[in-house]
């Protein structure tokens, strides 16, 4: 938690003080403005997300994730990373955290490679909108190329990153359990 | 959004009746809101970076960079402008048939469509939150260049 959010809060200090010298206190307070509304318009959604984020941590068995989609999965984990990446709706305030309690449950971070690039390739719901603002044509040439990398990527990591992903795990429980997690305590 | 939140919706209900079932719907709240209170000051900050960057990136901007370029020039700053938009499909897609629907080569589309979706920097701030920069490391290691290919191909196939 900690080093991230001191990240963060660093990276928003930059910006404001950039929009502070390029327009003074008016544009640093539109900035916080627009940043106001566009949580403001997520925040139901985002609650819901939470929601369901936390009950799918809870109700769905480590053994389920991890036969489909962590180390058990095999090969079958890229492809049905990818497959649920193409069916899940929402946007990124939903699927980080999914893919964070997913990967706490046991999933892969290969599998999670392939979920991240799935959701935003093949992605069910957003097919739709592509085809009415970009045109059948384009969309079709656009999914036929990019159709083999979620599956491909989510392979190359299972296969010949494994432990820089057991490091990925590793942050990824740190970020989630921050506070009981201090004094060494284990985790699950 | 509509959409996305009644999909979330029914995914909240089906979870809440199984939860119902199992006796878990106390521990299912709780752990919504462990989990949401432990991010919160990452999304506070997520949310105020998200804001900056729509503000000082202005769309007319963008579309100045890109200009009439296409060939590799243009694959890349097809890209690089996908990055930088801010914005969920409709925002996004609506924009793009705007301002670059007639004006851009299939490759340059194919390259700003695939970067708005997987290497957008507005995604950045959650991928650090609740991934770790690791996993950021990865991903951009991996996907950084995947766009501009993507866009290589588009134009060498169907251009």
């Amino acid at each position: 938690m900690n080093k991230t959010v001191i990240g963060m809060a660093a990276a928003a200090l930059i910006l404001v003080i950039f929009a502070y010298n390029r327009g003074g206190f008016p544009l640093v307070g539109r900035g916080f403005v627009t940043a106001g509304e566009k949580f403001i318009a997520v925040f139901l959604i985002l609650i819901v997300a939470f929601i369901v984020a936390g009950f799918v941590s809870i109700l769905i068995p480590q053994k389920f994730v991890s036969r489909w989609l962590g180390k058990e999965a095999g090969w079958k984990g890229p492809f049905l990373g990818s497959l649920l990446g193409a069916l899940v709706p929402g946007g990124p305030f939903f699927f980080y955290p999914l893919m964070a309690a997913l990967t706490i449950s046991g999933a892969n971070v290969g599998t999670m490679i392939s979920f991240v690039a799935a959701k935003t390739l093949w992605n069910v719901a957003r097919l739709p909108i592509e085809i009415a603002f970009v045109g059948v044509e384009l969309t079709v040439i656009r999914f036929l190329i990019t159709f083999p990398i979620p599956i491909l990527a989510g392979t190359f990591v299972d296969l010949l990153l494994p432990g820089y992903a057991a490091k990925i795990r590793e942050d990824i429980k740190r970020l989630q359990k921050a506070r009981p997690q201090k004094r060494g305590e284990q985790i699950d | 959004m509509t959409d996305a939140l009644i999909a979330l919706l029914f995914m909240a209900v089906i979870l809440l009746f199984f939860a119902y079932r199992q006796g878990k719907i106390t521990a299912g709240f709780s752990e919504a809101a462990r989990m949401f209170l432990n991010v919160l000051p990452l999304l506070v900050c997520a949310f105020i970076i998200v804001g900056f960057i729509d503000l000082l990136i202005p769309r007319e901007l963008l579309q100045a960079w890109l200009g009439e370029e296409s060939g590799w020039k243009g694959l890349i700053i097809g890209s690089a402008i996908g990055a930088l938009i801010q914005g969920g499909p409709f925002a996004f897609f609506p924009f793009y048939d705007a301002v670059f629907r007639d004006s851009v080569a299939t490759g340059t589309a194919v390259a700003m469509i695939t970067a708005w979706g997987m290497i957008n920097v507005g995604h950045l701030p959650y991928e650090f939150a609740f991934l770790g920069h690791r996993f950021v490391i990865l991903k951009y290691c991996m996907y950084l260049a995947v766009p501009a290919l993507a866009g290589l191909l588009a134009n060498l196939i169907f251009g």
